[in-house]
């Protein structure tokens, strides 16, 4: 069987071509991608396949680096006449093997020397060097920055702003009343906003990113007064129910939510009807021929019906307006950060896609190309997917472009896989296209799927395959949704290996962890409430111990704890799970990455920076001094000193008020101050950041002390080298940065290689791409989540590109069919996730699943899929009854391990000498010398010689001021004849200016004035100021003397001698 | 002419040297070029050796260097060599005059054009390198082959327009350019002048056409030798100088084709730059024990200017100075001194209409390691004063909440500052008087902010920013770093440029343009570490090891976007342009790193490159290709053979704090405490919380925030409140007098005494929404509530507000003493009510299950007790007036709820007076079973008794050892 059946053969590939490939979790479509990648590259009958025109487009950067080692291994393997590879290859490129392997060989160099053009990259780096080359066209400064965090900007952006907001200023009155808005549009049992200032800004951020991403600008209606008149109209028509009902006799509908709402809806408080739908009227209908009743029931009827009526356009408004204070402030705040961004040079990735969205749709792509260095012929896209449709819409245009000239593209991706909804990503581009709802004109659209599983082992998929598409589809809560992304209708074939027997069989176990006691009939309803937490906790400990059992088993049968990972729908949960492992000590790893600034000797480095930038912060101190570091330390000093000793120490604070701490320690332990503290107290002052920790590390020889903790020491270091090259080395600075969270963690996070013995949780998310040999799946019952905010494209699209900014809920939705259709499709999107995201958790595993379920009050998402198949009974899904062996993967790390070597010694950095500078005189100095530089020979009037030379100085440094000073000073001070003399012409003399001489070890120095006479050399250096140290007189002495001595080593025949001439002091020396 | 090619083994400065010994007394007459400056230092020292003594040296000059001296010497031109910013200058006025500026009206300001000039310029220079006419230039959508689209030739039109006008403006204002000079003095050669010169030419590789257009020139002449090393690419400057390699004298070990002996590689791979530094380590290991082992034929080689520090530190500071030596451009913007500069101007950016800073970039730019360490005088001369006067006016300020903006005579006049000055000034003897510190931070100002509030135009900037630079260099610890001198010298020459420079006379109307042109301007230039007397490891940027050889070469940063830096050109003009004109593309550059990387690799003995490999980072293709061309050599089909990493060990433990047990001192301490409901919250919440807040007193440093805290609003509500209802203590309320005036009085002094009298920003809005706020709770809960009793004949009497109440509790023989303060008590009717005050809207926190308390299992605690507050109001109220607990009802009112009605009261156990003496009761045993368990000198303060959760909010995260 051919390796990848999916790709054709050179020959057989006719241009323009666009293929779509399908490949579900595991069929290896990174495989698919390089080789055809390789395949182009090595292929003599493939046009325009130079490196410059082909692009390949990744997820992240790692996929990129990843994408690009395996073409490289492809041709490397190819040079090397690996079997395999050849045969692949041959089957894709027509040159017999011999040919195959010089070819790959010439590719392969070329590659090397031409790394710059060997261009795979992720969309996002691909977008911006499109930007980077159009960036003038654009009005962007071309020294702009990509940044991909937006929040300092804001957060500057938004000071600006509150700046303005004053008690008089139009900003302060509009904040004034968005603040009496909020308060009117919350529930009466909601949090009263004290500060609105937070609140508006954490809104905006939301906000901002969503409309970006849609590239929209919020649309603004102000129809405050429509609302009010609504509002009244509710009240009216409510009022009007009540009295029909008082007024005859019919009877109230026991429990009906409306006679509870009706005094606050008296009041006015119609927010609390924003929830409920409204099934029937409050109140009975009276039984058949009941005459006059019947009447009545008809007239409230009516009623009723115009109240709702009224509701529904109450609630349509309100979703409208909802946000509309927030709006307010919108434009004010976009167009502030649009200039903070401006300042600083910096570009946001979301401008990038926004601008470009506009730019590139004006028939500019040959221009771009042109602008790039060359068209790109050739697109590969891998995870297209995950696609965003602004980030679709700029590659469009150039795809187009390309497949118009006879170009390609391929897109590899798995619609089943798309669960970044929310970061915009939209799976539907990719179905459009398979669908052919979207095509391009100039190409037909060739549709293919990878079927071949190389991950999982055949009981794995056989058991994934129940779920996804078999059961799926079974399934009418389901079936709709889940063939939206295509997960009701996949094909999946285990690799022969796997079914030939060849492999040992792979193993799935069920498990779901019951409540406590049988749900009643209430419970299962939807007005069912949150388990108590006894429930919980019950529940909890059962499936912590599942866990824990199930991986002491794991581990009992041979599995290393890096071969298992636990994955789960949400971060807490994984959070959870990590705390269970702590329980029994397993090592584990959360997120694949760890925090340095949690681990406790970093805290306390930490804590001991803090008391250096503050010495009065006692609880720094205290939390440095009662800490590990300084105990060990101390230890390892002999210092018999406890940390009890500290504890005591700052009890005896407390109780004589005897503050700041750190004077009463310098007092009480001055051996303790001297030592550990007093060299970094003193170095605080004038050490850059990065020294000054250096030189703590070496004081208490932390990587001696906590050789276990060398990566994070380490990345300590790193992240203050980072940080200063941000151009930043305030130890204050640091701190803050250091107390940072949100943002970007990832400078602070160590990256754990695969080879640590270390359980992986993480959430399904993060897996994704990844495969492990044996998964624990933990479900819980998954709550939708609904967005703060529902965006849909303003209807007429009248101003440009406007959105509505919708405040919506089940309820509201209901008010009308536009409300309801904005609504499902956020339900759609958001279910579909959900689904893929268990298809994605399903297919991790290569071994071993273990699924396991907990149940809760009600069938609810993803549980009910699995106990509407019927998989929820706990249950084995394995050949026999015996579990197979266990196969551990060998993380082969790269490359040997290398010793490293740590300097301990203690860091004393060399100190300047203090000293006095005058960097006046130093210039005037120097303009001095530069006017006498410019002197050969002096006139009679040495005023018009230096006259001369001052215009001479002017046109090489025509800004430089010559102060009339100088040129009278000189004049004066070189008026002496014995002085003059050296400035007059003679027979057989020679005068060098400045001249070049070279000393031991090659120095180079540089003597003022050297006059060459037939038997005398006389050698001048000229000094301005005065100078009232002898010390420094002396080091003249002692620099003329080494001029002389090397005016004497080449002219040994002419005899030397030095002249010390100080202009200010009209003084001179001979030396002879 | 002369030719000859050397092998890279072969020294080239040294065979130079000997060559040139020779004609010593007469080195004068020759004029030896290299491709850059660096070099020079080690010809001079090998000559030296050679001579045996002292000599005048032969000229000895970088490319450039040389142009310029044959320009103004040769030729005697004298003008003035433009400066980067004067081009800029210059085509800034040009693009100001352009019908159809480029990029629209976006760099209309000199500022903001100055990147895009800068740009422009160096596209302008290799233009001219490139010999391009400026016709050709306007003409090139006529070039078939380039088959331009019309808005890249749109856009060479413009680059046409500045082409032209361009040097003619720089000749007509007296200035040159490097291209410019080098054009003339092509344009000016004549064989027959210089047949006398001894020119020596020699490491060059890449050549723009018109250098090569000199070279061509000058190894026309007789006496000229070119020295060039065999090495990859060669070929391309044989080509550029129409030479053939073949004819040039070489060795035989090149000409026969073979590759000259490979020195031993090694690869080493690190997660990051320390790990290359310890793993560089390790292999210098045997050196750094004896450093005379160290000499000038080994080279560490930093590609990346930002690995200067860590290698210094980690690597260099511990040997003895002379053992080693640094040569390279290390970035400006990583220096403290530009820090210092940009907190500045950052703070000056915040000023307000009335002359006021934002306190937190007042805070960051005093706290600037320079600003703090300025000297108070003396003598002796003394920091630590003016540390202490800017850590006392952070604390002083932050208190000040909500108040963020200042103007710095509020800052100097400031009472609660002079006080506190006052304080320390007491506490220490040695201390200055208050009154001269606060001079001292007059002076401060004024010799720092000051100037920076006017300026004039740029020169005036830049003559402030010396002045500030050399205060600094004088006045403070900054001048004792080794480093800071270098620093100093790097910014006065930018500033001397700027100020030497024709556009120190532009003026903006905003100092931020200044500000950002500085920032723009220090982005380009570096520090040179010049790295002279030669001696010791050699420690070179990458492109100061040319021409040199060296026989252990240790290369650190071996990866993509360092060397090579950058992708693709960046540039104005296109690629094919680029191309088409014969300017150099990227793949030019490339080629010359390559070469050099050839040249110095395979000349020395032992080579080991170091990169980085992490989820960033990738290594060189330099590095790759080396791989592969091993690969090749041993057949080996695994790469990874070849690289050793370096790994690093991970904790992955996550430690609970230990327990803490009771001494006997703290247990004294403890059976005297007074104990309030906090406290006992605290312990609840967690043990090692109350000993670290209670016992030892820790508190957390107040930071400044641009947002008030929960807490500060608490604080401020309850004391409005209180200047609301003062006036009625002891007294029945009349809800007719109880008027909105009068609480709107109290909110505007509450507030006008905790921020002034202009607010700004949230403390505005808070204060608009704290009146509107208290104006509900006055119309919707407090009168009604009055009034209903009114109704029914009732008063509500006021008893009293911030009452604080003792009492003392027995438990199993033991004595403890309780305290409270109430916010408000009350009468209404018959029933006393206490109040308290919540700015929150759930009542969670402060709930009580007592449905899942066991009094007798200590884990049920925490979780069903929430807050003792409101029982032990009620059962010291009931004790100070001999009532019985029941009958007194403690309440929250839920400020924070978004309506306000009577609803916002909570009132735990119910109205039932028999419920509630029962609750009561079980409260009573719990606090005294939580005091004998605080007392308890077997039960260790720890963490173990927690409430789940309780770490979330705690301050103590660091100290008590926790590793989440
Ligand atoms: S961090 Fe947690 S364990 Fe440590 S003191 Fe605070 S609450 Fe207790």
């Amino acid at each position: 069987m051919r390796a990848t059946p999916l790709l054709n053969p050179d020959t057989a590939i006719s241009f323009p071509e666009f293929v779509l490939l399908k490949a579900s979790a595991g069929t290896g479509k990174t495989h698919a991608l390089t080789l055809r990648f390789t395949q182009f590259l090595l292929s003599e009958k493939i046009k325009n396949n130079d490196l410059r025109q082909m692009l390949a487009i990744t997820f992240t950067r790692n996929a990129a680096k990843e994408m690009k080692m395996r073409v490289v291994q492809w041709l490397k393997d190819c040079c090397f006449g690996q079997e395999e590879t050849v045969s692949q290859l041959q089957e894709l490129v027509s040159l017999n093997k011999e040919d195959l392997k010089v070819r790959a060989r010439v590719i392969l160099e070329n590659l090397l020397s031409r790394y710059t053009d060997f261009q795979v990259m992720t969309i996002d780096s691909f977008m911006a060097e499109v930007f980077r080359a159009s960036a003038v066209d654009l009005g962007v400064s071309p020294d702009f920055e990509i940044t991909l965090n937006a929040s300092p900007l804001i957060d500057y952006a938004f000071y600006r702003f509150l700046r303005k907001v004053t008690s008089s200023s139009p900003e302060g009155k509009r904040l004034a009343e968005i603040a009496a808005s909020l308060q009117a549009l919350g529930k009466a049992d909601a949090a009263f906003i004290w500060d609105p200032t937070s609140e508006v800004k954490t809104k905006f951020i939301e906000l901002y990113h969503q409309l970006e991403a849609m590239n929209r600008r919020p649309r603004r209606e102000n129809r405050s007064e429509e609302l009010t008149s609504l509002q009244e109209k509710v009240r009216r028509a409510a009022e009007s129910v009540e009295t029909i009902v008082e007024a005859t006799e019919l009877r109230r509908r026991q429990n009906a939510a409306f006679w509870s709402l009706l005094p606050k809806i008296k009041m006015g408080y119609l927010n609390d009807l924003l929830d409920k739908s409204w099934d029937s009227p409050p109140f009975n209908k009276p039984r058949a021929g009941s005459g006059s009743q019947e009447l009545a029931y008809e007239s409230a009827v009516l009623k009723w019906k115009e109240f709702l009526e009224a509701v529904n356009a109450y609630k349509e408004l309100y979703a409208r307006t909802f946000f509309l204070p927030y709006l307010e402030t919108y434009d004010d705040l976009i167009n502030l950060l649009a200039e903070v961004k401006k300042e600083k040079g910096v570009v946001l990735l979301e401008d990038i896609n926004r601008r470009l969205s506009s730019y590139l749709g004006q028939g500019i792509v040959p221009d771009v190309y042109f602008r790039l260095g060359e068209r790109i012929y050739h697109f590969l896209i891998d995870e297209f997917q995950d696609t965003s449709p602004v980030q679709w819409t700029n590659l469009r245009p150039l795809v187009e472009n390309s497949l118009s000239q006879g170009g390609s593209l391929f897109i590899v991706g798995d619609s089943k896989q798309a669960i970044y909804g929310f970061r915009e990503a939209d799976y539907e581009i990719m179905m459009n296209l398979e669908r052919g709802r979207e095509f391009f004109p100039s190409v037909e659209t060739q549709v293919k799927q990878l079927t071949l599983n190389r991950r999982s082992r055949k009981e794995i998929l056989d058991f994934v395959r129940m779920v996804f598409p078999d059961g799926i589809k079974t399934l009418q809560k389901y079936a709709a949704k889940a063939a939206k992304s295509g997960l009701d209708d996949y094909e999946a074939t285990v690799s022969e290996e796997s079914s030939s027997g060849h492999r040992p069989p792979g193993y799935v176990e069920v498990h779901f962890i019951e409540r406590d006691k049988e749900p009643t009939e209430a419970e299962n309803s939807e007005e069912a409430g949150e388990e108590t937490e006894e429930e919980l906790a019950d529940q909890e400990t059962r499936v912590k111990s599942k866990v824990q059992a199930i991986i002491a088993e794991l581990k009992a049968r041979g599995y290393s704890y890096s071969d298992i990972a636990i994955l789960t729908y949400r971060n807490e949960k994984a959070i959870q799970a990590a705390a269970w492992l702590n329980e029994q000590k397993t090592p584990f790893i959360p997120f694949s990455a760890l925090d340095i600034r949690k681990r406790r000797v970093i805290k306390e480095i930490l804590a001991l920076l803090r008391f250096l930038d503050f010495p009065p912060d006692n609880l720094s101190l205290s939390t440095f001094l009662l800490g590990e570091l300084l105990a060990k330390k101390l230890a390892l000093d002999g210092e018999p000193l406890s940390s009890q000793a500290f504890h005591d120490f700052f009890f005896r604070c407390h109780l004589n008020h005897d503050y700041p701490a750190y004077v009463a320690l310098r007092r009480q332990y001055p051996a303790i101050w001297q030592n550990y503290f007093d060299p970094l107290f003193k170095s605080v002052g004038y050490l850059p950041l990065y020294d000054l920790t250096t030189q703590l590390y070496r004081l208490f020889n932390l990587f001696d002390l906590f050789p276990e903790e060398e990566a994070a020491l380490v990345r300590f270091l790193e992240v203050i080298k980072e940080f200063e090259g941000t151009g930043k080395n305030s130890l204050r600075e640091f701190l803050l940065f250091a107390s940072e969270t949100g943002g970007d963690e990832s400078v602070w996070t160590i990256d754990v290689a695969a080879e640590v013995e270390a359980v992986r949780i993480m959430t399904i998310h993060k897996a994704k791409g990844l495969g492990f040999p044996v998964v624990i799946l933990l479900l819980y019952p998954e709550r939708k989540v609904y967005p703060l905010f529902y965006l849909a494209e303003a209807q007429p699209l009248d101003e440009g590109s406007a959105a509505w900014v919708l405040k919506l809920n089940k309820s509201i939705a209901q008010a009308s069919p536009e409300l309801a259709s904005v609504y499902e499709q956020y339900q759609i999107k958001d279910d579909v996730n959900r689904l893929n995201t268990l298809y994605v958790g399903l297919t991790r595993a290569r071994q071993e699943l273990y699924v396991v379920g907990v149940r809760g009050k009600r069938k609810e998402f993803p549980l009910d899929i699995f106990e509407d198949l019927t998989l929820s009974e706990d249950a084995r899904y394995a050949p026999s009854e015996e579990k197979p062996p266990a196969k551990r993967e060998k993380q082969e790390p790269v490359g040997k391990t290398v010793a490293t070597l740590k300097i301990s010694a203690p860091l004393s950095l060399p100190l300047a000498e203090e000293k006095h500078i005058a960097r006046e005189e130093i210039r005037r100095g120097e303009i001095i010398h530069s006017l006498l530089a410019l002197i050969e020979y002096a006139d009679q009037d040495f005023e018009r010689t230096l006259a001369t030379s001052a215009a001479k100085l002017k046109k090489l440094a025509p800004h430089l001021e010559i102060p009339e000073e100088i040129i009278s000073l000189i004049a004066a001070s070189l008026a002496a004849p014995e002085l003059r003399s050296y400035f007059e012409p003679k027979e057989g003399r020679v005068v060098f200016r400045e001249m070049e001489l070279v000393g031991p070890e090659g120095a180079l120095y540089r003597a003022d004035r050297v006059v060459i006479d037939p038997d005398l050399i006389t050698v001048i250096d000229f000094k301005s100021g005065r100078i009232k140290e002898e010390k420094i007189k002396e080091a003249h002495r002692m620099q003329l003397r080494n001029y002389q001595q090397i005016l004497r080593e080449v002219y040994p025949e002419k005899k030397v001698q030095g002249l010390l001439v100080y202009l200010d002091e009209k003084y001179w020396e001979m030396a002879e | 002419m002369k030719i000859r090619i050397l092998p890279p083994e072969q020294d080239l400065v040294e065979l130079i040297a000997a060559e040139l010994a020779a004609f010593q007394p007469d080195l004068g007459r020759f004029w030896v070029v290299f491709p850059e400056r660096r070099p020079a230092y080690y010809l001079r020292k090998a000559l030296f050796k050679k001579v045996g003594h002292g000599y005048i040296p032969p000229r000895i000059d970088s490319f450039d260097d040389f142009v310029d001296h044959l320009y103004a010497e040769k030729f005697g031109v004298k003008d003035k060599k433009a400066s980067f910013l004067e081009a800029v200058g210059i085509l800034y006025q040009i693009h100001r005059q352009s019908p159809i500026p480029l990029g629209g009206q976006a760099f209309l300001g000199f500022d903001e054009f100055f990147p895009l000039g800068l740009k422009l310029y160096h596209d302008l220079e290799e233009l001219k390198q490139a010999m391009v006419k400026p016709e050709a230039l306007r003409e090139a959508d006529l070039l078939v082959q380039l088959n331009l689209p019309p808005e890249t030739a749109d856009r060479l039109q413009s680059v046409s327009f500045f082409y032209q006008r361009f040097y003619d403006e720089v000749k007509a204002l007296g200035l040159s350019t490097p291209a410019g000079r080098l054009s003339f003095v092509i344009d000016h050669f004549s064989a027959e002048a210089w047949e006398n010169e001894s020119f020596i030419l020699a490491g060059f590789f890449s050549l723009t056409r018109s250098e090569a257009e000199l070279v061509k020139k000058l190894i026309s002449l007789p006496k000229t030798t070119l020295y060039l090393m065999a090495g990859r690419g060669l070929e391309h400057l044989a080509n550029s100088l129409d030479i053939r390699l073949e004819e040039a004298e070489k060795p035989s070990s090149l000409s026969d084709g073979k590759e000259s002996g490979r020195a031993e590689w090694k690869f080493f791979m690190a997660p990051d730059t320390h790990g290359e530094i310890f793993a560089l380590n390790r292999e210098l290991e045997p050196k750094l024990k004896q450093p005379d082992k160290l000499n000038v034929k080994q080279v560490v080689v930093l590609p990346a200017a930002e690995t200067l520090f860590p290698l210094y530190h980690q690597t260099l500071a511990g040997l003895p100075p002379e053992c080693f030596n640094i040569s390279l451009g290390y970035p400006l913007t990583r220096t403290p001194l530009f820090s210092f500069f940009d907190s500045l101007f950052s703070l000056i950016q915040t000023i307000d209409e009335e002359s006021r800073f934002y306190l937190p970039e007042y805070l960051r730019f005093v706290l600037h390691p320079y600003t703090k360490n300025i000297y108070f005088p003396g003598p002796p001369r003394r920091a630590e004063f003016t540390r202490i006067l800017f850590h006392l006016i952070e604390e002083t300020l932050t208190q000040q909440k909500g108040k963020l903006f200042w103007s710095l005579e509020e800052i100097e006049n400031n009472p609660r500052l002079a006080d506190s000055l006052n304080r320390y000034v007491l506490s220490d003897p040695e201390a200055p008087e208050a009154e001269k510190l606060l001079s001292h931070l007059k002076q401060i100002h004024e010799k720092t902010i000051v100037p920076f509030l006017e300026i004039k135009n740029l020169k005036d900037f830049a003559r402030k920013m010396a002045r500030i630079t050399e205060y600094l260099e004088n006045e403070s610890t900054a001048s004792r770093h080794v480093f800071f001198e270098p620093y100093v010298r790097a910014f006065l020459n930018q500033l001397e440029a700027l100020e030497q420079s024709f556009v120190s006379s532009f003026r903006f109307d905003h100092p931020r343009s200044y500000f950002n042109l500085f920032r723009k301007m220090t982005a380009e230039a570096s520090v040179p570490f010049p790295g002279t007397p030669l001696r010791g490891l050699q420690v070179l940027g990458f492109w100061e090891t040319r021409c040199l050889q060296f026989d252990e070469v240790y290369l650190l940063d071996m990866n993509e976007k360092v060397i090579p830096a950058t992708g693709k050109t960046d540039s104005i003009l296109p690629y094919a342009v680029r191309k088409a004109f014969g300017l150099p593309t990227y793949e030019d550059l490339e080629r010359r790193i390559e070469y050099y990387l050839d040249v110095l690799t395979r000349g020395a003995k032992k080579v080991s490159f170091y990169f980085v490999e992490n989820s960033e980072k990738e290594k060189s293709r330099l590095v790759e290709r080396l791989i592969w061309e091993k690969q090749k050599k041993e057949n080996e089909t695994d790469a990874s053979k070849f690289i050793q990493a370096v790994r690093y060990q991970v904790a992955l433990s996550s430690a609970e704090p230990g327990p803490i047990a009771k001494s006997e001192a703290v247990l004294d301490y403890l059976r005297e405490f007074r104990f309030s409901a906090s406290a006992l919250d605290a312990y609840l919440s967690c043990p090692l919380k109350f000993y670290y807040s209670f016992v030892l007193r820790l508190e957390e440093k107040e930071e400044i925030t641009d947002v008030l805290e929960k807490k500060e609003i608490g604080l401020l509500v309850h004391a409005i409140l209180d200047r609301f209802f003062k006036r009625w203590v002891g007294k029945p309320v009349d809800p007719e007098k109880l008027t909105e005036v009068e609480l709107r009085q109290a909110v505007a002094e509450e507030f006008a005494s905790k921020f002034g009298q202009d607010l700004s920003g949230s403390a505005y809005l808070i204060k608009h929404q704290v009146e509107a706020h208290l104006l509900d709770f006055l119309r919707n809960y407090q009168l009604p509530l009055i009034r209903k009793l009114a109704v029914q004949g009732k008063s509500f009497h006021l008893l009293g507000l911030e009452e604080r109440l003792e009492d003392t509790l027995e438990a199993n023989g033991t004595v403890f003493k309780l305290v409270a303060q109430v916010d408000r008590a009350e009468k209404r009717g018959d029933r006393i009510y206490i109040v308290d005050y919540k700015t929150s809207a759930k009542n969670k926190a402060y709930e009580i299950r007592l449905d899942k308390l066991q009094l007798g299992v200590r884990s049920t605690w925490p979780e069903a007790v929430g807050s003792l507050q409101l029982p032990l109001y009620n059962l010291l109220w009931a004790a100070r007036h001999r009532q019985p607990p029941e009958e007194i009802f403690a309440v929250l009112l839920l400020l924070g709820k978004n309506y306000l009605s009577e609803d916002i009261e909570y009132l735990p156990f119910g109205e039932k007076s028999e419920a509630r003496r029962e609750a009561l009761g079980i409260m009573l045993n719990f606090v005294k079973a939580l005091l004998l368990e605080i007392t308890n000198p077997n039960i260790p303060f720890s963490c173990d008794l927690a409430k789940e959760d309780s770490c979330r909010y705690c301050v103590y995260t660091s100290l008590c050892g926790i590793e989440k």
